[in-house]
């Protein structure tokens, strides 16, 4: 590991032309130069652009022009909550895998120390496929659809009173006792809802809104409260006496107050609902990583990097950023939970959007029928405890294990 | 380890006391468990300290020193910390086997430590005066009025002015010196026996130092007390120790009276160390890092950065402790001083680093101007 | 690109002073003057070290001299350009051209930061944007520093102390700096290790002909390298000259004090010379005149007054403290009873009313060090009254009593640096003595 760079260093000494050593540097031929960027990241700026050009032909269509939603190319129209959720995966890419796949060192070490966390690798497989299912199923696989006659049908592996189901059996029927009994089929493996609906299928769409909101509002959420916490930690003074206040008044008035007051005056779409957590939601956030930042502010190596004639922006990106990373991933697997939660919370309470198949709608379709058919709350019940659950292992262990300081060289 | 059994009831028998060490440590280890291996911090010790004497144990960080002195009343985090071999006798009773409970008694009363950095000892939200109390109270049934007394004098003791009226003061009011100050009330107000201090001037400005240092000195003088005096400075030792033995990867590399140790400094650990201090003419350090304590190399720890290392080093155990010249009890780590070799290889060699690794060309010319 | 006979830095009449504030307007209540009026010259390729206490102000002067803290007052010029006067793109270059070493090797590097990227830093931020370049010059010096190239990849806690401060030195020289200022390099580090950072710095000094500034309390450190010395105290310096000089032949007592402080690996020299009793004055409110003669051992008396050094500091130090009302009659009486035993040992509340006054004075005495009887029988009727006063509960009297006789010129008026040898400068009354004989001298021939 790593003897490559010191062969090729010594190779090159004799024959390359060009200056190795920091003596030969030609400085103000240097800052005549002005700054070149890295092609990779010349090519996530061109994503970024594309993306916001095609935000911005989406809104001219829709209010300037009025002709309704842009239909792109092969992608056909795209809703706004597909935007986000678009621009939320490029991200993840971006900042989160790709680091990880340039510093394969890097990664092999981080692995090495999550991997002593079994609940948290059960938690990150867990989380994949439920991401993955989430974000594939509901294009490839119908809608769930209400069906007359199907309802109330339980899972493969239970029956059902006949009475208590729809018209018709997926799975036959069989008489125990002398009742008749409702089997469940594999037609509908996780049984239907009292309208018939599938609830695998539900609940795969589910798990696409649970990630959408989760994800989304939270990036959004610890974006700003980065940016706010950051910005008065690291300025102190004037501009965090702002901030902080404005943070405090912010902080007394609840999200969700906040969202059903909306709500009622343009409407409960899940777009509404992931704008509002992720807009006015990161006040303890902020909070969390202001304080974390005023005690890095002051190491030296903060100091060093002005030494070195580094501007704010780059400080604060740089080095106050990744040293409160910390407070960062206990944020977000704070907030992460709290809004999936919220969300099901709201759809179970019926103010969401009706049409959106959340998982909390699910549960509630199936609150007056516990005793009859108990899978139609519970399975979905299941997906959204396990979810929680997994998240706030994966953050325990992520922060652990996202230290280099923790453990040796890895190799 | 043997002589337990018949050590423990010494102290009722006054008359043996004069002639047993206050402190005997013998063949001590202290390791700390990891993952993997051990990390052997303190692998095998012997030492002791009389009544009214200043042992001092020397060595740079990762030598195992403070282990070594916190392994005495095991102060030290347990687990991951253990002992699994060693003996320490004090006042003849043997103390490795003592339950929490009675450890505790001995802690603060019968040895007594005082550490670092004064900043951190000291608990910020009480005075000073309630901390003094407390120290006293924990080891003896003193009533408030009495235990004040005892503080007032205590404060005066240690040379901290208008005494009485600075015990209702908190620490942040107290500069380093004179918190360092109230330490030493603080680790003295159970009459001790024994004193470990710690690197007590290390955090301290020269000046500062110097008043501790004496302060420490006359202390003792009055008490009769013995202090094991842990340091990294050379300059300090001479300064204050009588005796002295020099740390190294876990093990006694030398001891002896500081003035054998000084004069005739016998292992190249402790000549290349002496010949690091400023005005002795040695230059460029000691080259080389610290063995890894998980797995020590075989033979003598220091070969690897020692330049009169030979074959013979590196294989079997760290050397026994030799004697070095006619001096009584001045002994090192070193196969050159074994019976029969020739241990001017290494008294009569320069300061002059002959075989180090890398000699700087330009600096023969001797250091700067 | 600037003019050669110019120092590489000048620094003139340097402030630095913090405000310190109280409610939530911040209005300012005083000033901690932690570099109050300093100047030095640095000539190109020279090593120039500051030596101080804790709290002198040698790290912020440091600072101050390099644009990390911005000055109060004074002037900075580096290659004849003012320092102060740059804009961002001119502070940049100069960030280039001055680079710091830190005292602290663990915490001066980002626990995030790989070795190799923190090295290249410099470079980045310098606009070095060809990454293949900028890996070559960064493994190139990690070689140079003792390190070898595929530690870059590595991370800063998995390297000692000492190969940290390895790294450091790489980091500081990435940018090719003119000037290196090192605050306390090696005093985190074990001695046996210290010899080897200095004897790099050195080297690479040598080299390079780098000019470097060293922060150090540790005047072994100092006398090792370094080619001139200031020696600074609560915010000023008090002497400055060639290293040999200075030390061989201090002429500023705080000098000679801090000097005889340094044990000795000597254990037949033992004891620690003339030390010097009390802490650092608060700097927010520094002593008038010399600020050194609230502790001085070599303060002068006035003149008339025959005393011993000795007893003459301990009286001093009982005016300050008198000046101060900071005489506490009721301690000194709880600790008078205490001690004496008997006579008192019925007392229920201890009170200075109930003390005999001869007692009472003689403990004050006693808590001061200041001898029964003074040899000078002027100086001990006046410490005397000044006692009455203050048994009497009379301060102001006391005061005005010990102040009329006890005033000496080093309280007085301020000493400046003067010269007192070929390069050696001190600020001392002691050598006004030797100023008016030279000027003297000068004068007759
Ligand atoms: S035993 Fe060998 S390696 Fe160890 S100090 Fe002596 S000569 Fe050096
Ligand atoms: S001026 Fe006076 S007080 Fe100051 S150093 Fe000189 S003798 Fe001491």
């Amino acid at each position: 590991m790593g003897e490559d760079t010191d062969t090729r260093t010594k190779a090159d000494g004799g024959t390359a032309p060009r200056d190795v050593t920091f003596e030969q540097v030609d400085w103000d031929e240097i800052d005549a130069d002005g700054v070149a960027r890295s092609r990779k990241r010349v090519a996530w700026l061109a994503v970024v652009s594309l993306w916001t050009i095609g935000v911005a032909y989406d809104l001219y269509s829709r209010f300037v022009a009025e002709t309704g939603q842009a239909a792109f190319p092969v992608l056909g129209s795209v809703s706004p909550v597909d935007w986000l959720w678009s621009f939320t995966l490029l991200v993840l890419l971006y900042y989160g895998v790709v680091p990880l796949y340039e510093n394969p060192r890097m990664t092999r070490y981080y692995w090495k120390e999550f991997k002593k966390n079994k609940a948290a690798v059960v938690s990150a497989l867990y989380l994949i496929v439920v991401f993955a299912i989430g974000v594939i199923g509901p294009r490839v696989l119908p809608e769930p659809e209400p069906t007359p006659g199907l309802e109330n049908q339980p899972p493969v592996w239970g029956s059902i009173e006949a009475y208590s189901a729809g018209t018709s059996c997926a799975g036959g029927t069989t008489t125990v006792d002398g009742v008749t009994m409702c089997q469940g089929s594999w037609q509908h493996p996780f049984g239907t809802t009292s309208s018939g609906e599938d609830i695998l299928l539900s609940s795969i769409y589910g798990m696409e809104v649970s990630m959408q909101v989760g994800l989304i509002a939270t990036l959004m959420s610890i974006s700003v409260a980065a940016a706010v916490g950051l910005t008065a930690a690291y300025y102190g003074g004037l501009v965090d006496e702002v901030l902080m206040r404005y943070v405090d008044i912010q902080m007394t008035f609840p999200t969700f107050f906040l969202f059903l007051l909306l709500a009622y005056t343009i409407g409960s779409s899940l777009f509404v609902l992931i704008l509002i957590f992720g807009l006015f939601g990161w006040g303890s956030s902020a909070r969390i990583m202001r304080s974390e930042a005023l005690q890095r502010r002051e190491e030296p190596y903060m100091k060093a990097a002005k030494n070195a004639g580094a501007s704010s922006l780059w400080t604060i990106r740089r080095h106050l950023l990744p040293n409160i990373s910390n407070s960062l991933i206990t944020a977000a697997t704070l907030t992460i939970p709290s809004i999936i939660l919220a969300e099901a919370a709201i759809a179970f309470l019926g103010l969401g959007d009706p049409t959106v198949p959340s998982w909390g709608r699910l549960i509630s379709d199936g609150r007056d029928q516990l005793r009859t058919a108990w899978w139609i709350s519970t399975i979905p019940g299941g997906f959204l405890f396990f979810t929680i659950l997994a998240f706030n292992f994966l953050g325990d262990a992520l922060r652990d294990a996202l230290d280099p300081r923790h453990g040796g060289s890895g190799e | 380890m043997s002589t337990r059994d018949d050590t423990t009831d010494v102290r009722d028998v006054p008359t043996e006391r004069d002639d047993q060490p206050l402190l005997k440590i013998s063949n001590l280890h202290t390791y700390f468990r990891t993952d993997s291996e051990d990390v052997r911090a303190v692998d095998g010790v012997s030492l002791t300290v009389d009544p009214g004497e200043t042992v001092a144990i020397v060595g740079e960080s990762g030598s195992g020193k403070t282990v070594a002195s916190e392994a005495i009343t095991r102060l030290f985090k347990s687990p991951p910390g253990y002992i699994p071999e060693g003996s320490i006798e004090i006042n003849g009773r043997e103390i490795t086997d003592l339950s929490d409970e009675e450890l505790r008694r001995v802690r603060g009363g019968e040895v007594s430590h005082v550490f670092q950095n004064p900043q951190g000892a000291l608990n910020p939200v009480y005075t000073i005066g309630w901390q003094i109390r407390e120290a006293l109270q924990l080891h003896a049934d003193v009533s408030k009025s009495e235990a004040r007394e005892r503080a007032v004098e205590l404060l005066t003791q240690v040379g901290i002015p208008e005494a009485s009226s600075r015990l209702d003061d908190y620490p942040h009011e107290f500069s380093g010196g004179m918190k360092q100050r109230v330490l030493i009330a603080i680790a003295l107000a159970c009459e001790p026996d024994l004193l470990i201090a710690d690197e007590p001037t290390t955090a301290l400005d020269v000046t500062i130092q110097a008043q501790i240092l004496e302060l420490l000195a006359e202390l003792q003088e009055q008490r009769d007390m013995g202090m094991l005096f842990i340091t990294h400075d050379l300059g300090v030792v001479a300064e204050i120790a009588d005796r002295v033995a020099v740390m190294y990867a876990g093990k006694i590399m030398e001891k002896g009276s500081v003035e054998d140790v000084f004069e005739t400094p016998a292992h190249p650990y402790t000549r290349a160390l002496l010949d690091c201090l400023p005005g002795r003419g040695g230059i460029g350090g000691i080259p080389g890092e610290l063995p890894d304590p998980r797995s020590p190399p075989p033979g003598c720890r220091f070969a690897d950065r020692c330049r009169h290392a030979i074959d013979a080093c590196r294989t079997g155990d760290q050397p026994g402790m030799h004697r070095v010249g006619d001096a009584p009890d001045h002994t090192t780590s070193c196969v050159h001083f074994e019976p029969g070799r020739d241990s001017s290889t290494v008294l009569d060699a320069g300061s002059e680093p002959a075989g180090s690794p890398s000699p700087p060309d330009d600096l023969e010319r001797g250091g700067r101007r | 690109m600037s003019r050669s006979d110019e120092p590489l830095l000048r620094v003139d009449g340097l402030k630095k002073h913090y405000p310190i504030t109280e409610g939530i307007l911040n209005t300012e209540v005083g000033r901690a003057r932690a570099v109050d009026g300093i100047s030095l010259e640095l000539e190109r390729g020279e090593t120039f070290g500051i030596v101080g206490e804790s709290g002198c102000g040698k790290s912020t002067a440091a600072a101050s001299m390099v644009r990390l803290e911005e000055p109060t007052d004074g002037e900075i010029r580096f290659e004849g350009e003012n320092v102060l006067e740059y804009d961002a793109a001119e502070l940049r270059r100069f960030r280039r051209e001055v680079q710091l070493i830190f005292q602290d090797p663990d915490s001066s590097f980002d626990p995030r930061m790989s070795v190799g990227d923190a090295v290249a830093e410099p470079l980045v931020v310098q606009g070095m944007s060809d990454r293949e370049r900028r890996r070559e010059i960064v493994a190139d010096l990690l070689e140079r520093v003792g390190l070898s190239a595929a530690d870059m990849k590595r991370y800063p806690h998995e390297f000692s102390g000492g190969q940290k401060q390895r790294i450091g030195l790489a980091r500081a020289l990435t940018v090719n700096p003119k000037l290196l200022v090192a605050d306390e390099p090696v005093s985190a580090l074990d001695v046996s290790v210290q010899a080897e950072i200095l004897r790099l710095i050195d080297e690479f000094q040598r080299e390079l002909g780098l000019t470097v500034l060293i922060i150090s309390h540790d005047l072994g450190v100092v006398r090792q390298v370094c080619d001139r010395v200031a020696v600074m105290y609560l915010g000023e310096f008090v002497e400055v000259g060639p290293t040999e000089e200075l030390f061989s032949n201090p002429q500023h007592p705080y000098t000679r004090a801090l000097l005889s402080a340094i044990p000795t690996p000597d254990p037949t020299d033992r004891g620690l010379g003339v030390e010097l009793t009390g802490d650092v004055p608060d700097p927010s409110d520094p002593p008038s005149g010399c600020k050194f003669h609230t502790r001085c051992p070599e303060v002068i008396p006035p003149s008339g007054i025959d005393l011993s050094q000795e007893t003459w500091r301990s009286v001093l130090t009982f005016r300050k403290q008198v000046e101060r009302e900071s005489i506490d009659v009721e301690s000194i009486v709880e600790m008078g009873v205490l001690e004496s035993g008997d006579k008192y040992g019925n007392l229920e509340e201890p009170s200075p009313d109930a003390i005999d006054d001869a007692d009472l004075k003689r403990w004050i005495r006693s808590e001061y060090d200041v001898p029964d009887r003074l040899d000078d029988p002027r100086a001990e009727a006046t410490v005397d009254d000044a006692l009455d006063a203050i048994v009497d509960g009379d301060h102001d009297r006391a005061k005005a009593h010990l102040a009329e006789e006890f005033t000496t010129v080093c309280e007085r008026e301020k000493p400046e640096l003067e010269a007192c040898g070929t390069e050696q400068e001190a600020a001392c009354h002691l050598l006004d003595d030797v100023h008016v004989e030279l000027d003297e001298l000068r004068l007759t021939e």
